[in-house]
């Protein structure tokens, strides 16, 4: 890749006990699924890696990754002249969430390691490869995002749902039937007796700790009978109307 | 994936806790002024679409020449400025060399992109600090204050070759010669004299021998123009010698006709030197032949400064710019442009001058006139404070409601009468507006004209490392008024505040005791020196010291350890502390000052900050309600001063003192852990409690955060300050509870929010060395979070939550959101509350100057932005058609139910 071939090129003058790190920013996004084409990543100049420990403290810049520099994508970077000892290397960008990770500078080695925020640091994570890799975990959220009224959104709520098919029903249903004629309606009212299941011809009868307990054969037979012999003396919704009057007329 | 696991689960836990900036609040409620710093004449490169510059705070960076916006900046904290070399690499790319901070024998040399700010690479190399540079067949060539020669290869940075100047010889500059293919080093050496060494510029070897052009080695003034080398001698200034670089030979000598401050010159053709003297603030052109270096003529230039570029003559002065070619004489182009600072240095391309004033300002001239100009000198202040800003009109209505309270009746009435008449002029504009406010839904206080009615309009004061003064609106960041050179070349040390009913008088003080005061009043009123304090002394440091509720007293301290106040010395005795070197006194002011008492660090320690609380910070409970709803009060002592210290081998201590009789309340010592000495302990004392923070190696890597909660007793309900509320009086030691948390990037600075009655919870506000800016609540930070149990019920009616050491790295935590804020080595924070109690004004300089508006318990006295009036008036609406239509019908079925008709 272009990236590796300039890295092999980036400028190391060796001294005694200094050494070179290498290494790049990941140029394209994570993709969400392995057919869908790489996103590629665009990264600030701006954009500052650091390498630190208490005693010693680096900073480099994003270098171009292939030539000519001027036209380039920021991608890669070096820290030059790095004594031994155990680094935190930390990436920091406006737009973009890196890990940090750990980079030890040895003898004639570079060991780089995930770091786990807040362990001890001789419990290292897994091992990185080198020149170090750094994949973006994501973009940087800076803000909230104000809910302003949004009248779909509203319509998505399940108590509006409910209470509007309430009002349907209290509304709307009374009027249709009154106005559907009254041997069609007698025809529906047996139809829905014969077939549908006693619960949803009158959810108001519906025992529901009894349907929990298992019971629900034996006590949908007997709210069947009832329901059914309601709708034999009355006619539609008006009838158990009627029947709650004359319950309360006792 | 354990880490990522990690990441969300330490993300989620304070997610519901975060208070972050809104979309529509961002760039809003804040402001940011990118800053560069002082700019030096030698540290400027021109380019037709950017104009480089390496500031003196250290800051490279690239502004666009049409309108002076920063195009990238970086921060090299690591580079040297004031031993820098900026030079041009090739037409797209720049070359910065500059000593390292950290090790001053290594030179750090790096190329970047010019127009974006990329980087081309960079290296290191031990040999001392960069002298001077050359490119020459797209390579550079550094010579070094250790007598070493590097060839770089342009697009590698790599060496090509290094060159040792014998011992005896030392370093004065190089130059490339086109002609010969070599490089020329110009030198010195006391045995041999001043003179010039050739070397192959494809090998590195030594051409040839030294060639000495003068026998004495202290050659002055030394320049190079284009093949001349020029140089005066110690004794005679205004005899210039000239030698050709092309073959080695000592030309002759020109002889200026006066005296002067610098020269210039330019070879094509013939020989011209553009003299300038600033203490005659005169300039004047001498031309001569080339060859023969034969006086053609002297021509007096009508303004102070003249500088030469390619065939350009310029004349500069503080507010004017002449243009002349140099054959001719004639005049191109005159610019004229209103100023009232001095001018300081005019660097000019063939197009375009950047002139820099002494007062911190620069201004970018074209052809066309004046395109720029650019104010950095607030870089670095010396101190500020924020001056309150009367809300419009409040003066008249006291004025109005004391006079009718205190009249007598009927002229009252009449007064009261009158004055509503006269104010009903004011009601057509007053239901314009209302309507107008009502209709665009736009209630934000301060972009309507109504005044500022949340106090969040305020003037920060600044004093500028220039000797002057800024006074910076609150609302936009730009300078309302200032102030230059005060005290006309004296440096200001510090200012203070003293508020006289409506006036607030700021009182400037000098380094040498000199006084002045700016009266504010919404606007500045009037300006006076006062009588400089006869101190005979350098003025140290200068202070002020609570006397009651609101006044105090302004004192100064001298550098020998003197104090003097500034307007009147209070009557009563004064309590304050002083830190000296790496110990904290104590004094007694009572018409003569004694020193009470001395507080020395453990051997080996030295102070790394010190805290106060801030002394109008106001406490509104005096205790925490437990989920019991039993009381710990809280040890609330105006005299805690937090001192922190580091050790060499990187230890951190930290004291709390009371200041005034120098006992130590706490301590505490980490001495197993490996910090950042050079970063040190930043410390923040707020209302109870301390805030520390530093970077430890060891044993979990990361910013430590501590938080010191401090209470009068352990026991609940146990409250001894009641009876007791004397310093002296011998109580028990606070009861300190504490807890760590770990940060995840360095923090640079601390500080607290201040509300105005302290009801708002408090944030911590920290600048980070990722050049951004955050607010941690302090709820987050609380030394009672229960450890690896979770929060009892009790626990979680106090609002505790489990404590977790980890502080996510939420960046909706960072109130600089997507601006890169450069605060530099060490930024200072100051917090100061608006007339809404929920909102605290946060303001933070260093280089770059950046204020928000802060929130720490939401904005709870303002309606939100997202509270929609449409939305309330239809629903109201709604509501009422629903009850015209619905009452009928249940009326209806009421009847019904009664009368039994169906």
């Amino acid at each position: 890749m272009q990236y590796k071939s300039l890295l092999l090129f980036i400028a190391t003058l060796a001294q005694a006990s200094a050494y070179t790190v290498r290494g790049f920013l990941d140029p394209f996004a994570p993709a969400s699924s392995s057919s869908s084409p790489p996103i590629p990543l665009k990264y600030a100049s701006s954009t500052e890696i650091t390498l630190r420990s208490s005693t010693e403290s680096y900073k480099t810049f994003l270098q171009a990754a292939s030539l000519p520099v001027e036209s380039s994508d920021l991608t890669a970077f070096a820290f030059v002249n790095v004594t031994e000892g155990s680094y935190q290397l930390s990436v920091n960008s406006i737009n973009h969430v890196f890990p940090v990770l750990r980079v030890d500078v040895a003898e004639n080695e570079v060991l780089v390691y995930l770091s786990h925020r807040g362990n001890d640091w001789s419990v290292t994570g897994p091992r990185q490869p080198y020149p170090i890799e750094l994949k973006p975990l994501g973009m940087a959220v800076y803000y909230q995002v104000r809910e302003g009224f949004n009248i779909l959104k509203l319509f998505k709520n399940p108590m509006l749902i409910i209470s509007l098919l309430t009002l349907v029903m209290v509304f709307v249903l009374p009027r249709l039937m009154n106005n559907m004629d009254p041997e069609q309606l007698k025809e529906l009212h047996e139809q829905q007796a014969k077939s549908m299941p006693s619960v949803l011809a009158n959810p108001m009868n519906f025992d529901m700790a009894s349907y929990l307990a298992g019971k629900s054969s034996a006590s949908s037979t007997e709210t069947a009978g009832a329901v059914s012999s309601g709708a034999s003396t009355g006619s539609g919704s008006s009838s158990t109307k009627g029947g709650a009057h004359s319950r309360k007329k006792h | 994936m354990i880490w990522l696991a990690l990441f969300l689960k330490v993300f989620l836990l304070f997610t519901a806790s975060a208070n972050a900036l809104f979309t529509d609040e961002a760039f809003v409620v804040d402001w940011h002024k990118q800053a560069l710093g002082t700019l030096s004449p030698s540290r400027i490169l021109f380019s037709p679409s950017s104009l480089t510059t390496f500031s003196d705070s250290s800051i490279l960076a690239s502004i666009d020449p049409s309108n002076g916006h920063i195009l990238w900046r970086h921060y090299l904290d690591s580079y040297i400025a004031q031993d820098s070399i900026l030079a041009r690499l090739d037409a797209s790319t720049v070359l910065l060399a500059a000593a390292s901070a950290s090790d001053p024998a290594v030179t750090r040399v790096a190329g970047f992109v010019e127009q974006s700010g990329g980087l081309i690479w960079q290296t290191n190399f031990a040999i001392g600090a960069p002298l001077s540079v050359t490119t020459a067949s797209r390579d550079i060539f550094i010579l070094a204050s250790d007598g070493i020669v590097v060839r770089l290869r342009h697009l590698s940075g790599r060496v090509a070759w290094q060159f040792s100047l014998d011992e005896g010889y030392s370093p004065v500059a190089i130059a490339h010669i086109e002609k010969t293919s070599s490089i020329t080093l110009i030198v010195r050496s006391q045995a041999a004299g001043f003179g010039i060494l050739s070397i192959d510029s494809d090998t590195g070897a030594l051409r040839g021998s030294f060639i000495a052009l003068d026998s004495d080695p202290a050659a002055l003034n030394v320049q190079v123009f284009d093949e001349l080398l020029a140089w005066s001698l110690p004794g005679t200034p205004q005899t210039i010698k000239i030698a050709s670089l092309a073959d080695s030979t000592v030309r002759g000598s020109i002889t200026a006709s006066h005296a002067y401050s610098s020269f210039e010159g330019v070879s094509n053709g013939g020989l011209a030197v553009a003299f300038s003297d600033i203490k005659t603030s005169s300039s004047w052109l001498q031309l001569y032949e080339l060859s023969t270096l034969k006086h053609l003529k002297t021509v007096q230039l009508d303004l102070p400064v003249a500088t030469l570029v390619q065939d350009k003559l310029y004349e500069v002065s503080a507010s004017s710019i002449t243009t002349r070619s140099l054959a001719q004489l004639s005049t191109l182009s005159e610019q004229q442009f209103p100023t009232e600072s001095e001018l300081e240095f005019a660097k000019c391309s063939s197009t375009a001058c950047l002139l820099g004033y002494t007062n911190g300002e620069y201004s970018y001239v074209t052809t066309a006139g004046l395109a720029w100009t650019r104010d950095e000198s607030t870089v670095g202040g010396v101190a500020t404070l924020v001056v309150d800003l009367e809300e419009e009109g409040e003066e008249t209505a006291l004025g109005n409601v004391l006079l009718e309270e205190h009249a007598s009746p009927l002229e009252a009435y009449v007064h009261r009468l009158i004055r509503h008449i006269v104010a009903l002029s004011d009601l057509p504009t007053y239901l314009l507006g209302f309507f107008k406010r009502f209709i665009s839904g736009n209630y934000d206080a301060v972009a309507e004209q109504g005044g500022d009615r949340f106090g969040f309009r305020k003037f920060i004061v600044l004093a500028t490392t220039r000797g002057g003064l800024r006074a910076l609106d609150s609302l936009t960041g730009d300078a309302a008024w200032k102030a230059d050179n005060v005290f006309s070349g004296e440096k200001i040390v510090g200012l203070a505040i003293k508020e006289e009913q409506l006036n607030k008088n700021i009182f400037v003080v000098g380094a040498f005791g000199s006084l002045a005061t700016f009266t504010v009043h919404g606007d500045l009123v009037s300006t006076a020196k006062l009588d400089a304090l006869a101190l005979g002394d350098k003025v140290d440091k200068v202070f002020s010291v609570p006397l009651s509720e609101d006044e105090e007293a302004l004192a100064v301290w001298t550098a020998h350890g003197d104090l003097h106040f500034l307007s009147t010395a209070p009557t009563k005795p004064l309590f304050f502390s002083k830190v000296v070197g790496d110990s904290v006194k104590g004094y007694l002011y009572n018409n003569t000052v004694t020193e009470t008492y001395t507080f020395t660090l453990p051997d080996g320690y030295r102070i790394s900050s010190i805290s106060t609380r801030h002394p109008k910070d106001v406490s509104v409970s005096i205790g925490r309600v437990l989920g019991d709803r039993s009381v710990l009060y809280k040890y609330l002592n105006p005299h805690l001063l937090a001192v922190t210290a580091v050790d060499l081998v990187g230890s951190a201590a930290i004291f709390l003192l009371d200041d005034v009789s120098g006992r130590v309340l706490y301590s505490a010592y980490h001495t197993d852990e490996i910090i950042d000495v050079s970063a040190g302990v930043k410390v923040v004392v707020g209302e109870n409690w301390v805030v520390y923070s530093y970077w430890s190696d060891l044993v979990a890597r990361g910013e430590k955060l501590v938080v010191l909660d401090l209470y009068e007793s352990d026991i609940a309900n146990e409250r001894w300050s009641k009876t007791v509320n004397s310093t002296f009086t011998a109580t028990p030691a606070p009861y300190v509870q504490s807890q760590a948390y770990l940060f995840p990037t360095h923090i640079s600075s601390l500080a607290v929010t201040r509300s105005r009655f302290g009801i708002t919870n408090r944030d911590v506000i920290a600048a980070l060395d990722t050049n951004q800016v955050a607010a941690l609540p302090k709820r987050i930070l609380d030394a009672r979070r229960p450890v690896s149990r979770d929060p009892t019920n009790e626990e979680k009616e106090e609002g505790l939550v489990k404590y977790d050491p980890l502080i996510t790295d939420d960046r909706r935590l960072i109130i600089s959101h997507v601006q890169q804020v450069i605060l530099g080595a060490s930024p200072h924070i100051i917090s100061t509350p608006a007339l809404l109690e929920s909102t605290v004004l946060v303001f933070t300089s260093g280089i770059d100057l950046f204020f928000t508006r802060v929130t720490p318990s939401q904005p709870f006295d303002v309606l939100a932005k997202s509270f929609n009036k449409g939305q309330l008036v239809t629903t109201i609406l709604a509501l009422a058609m629903a009850v015209r239509v619905v009452g009928p019908m249940v009326k209806k079925k009421a009847v019904n139910a009664r009368w039994g008709s169906t």
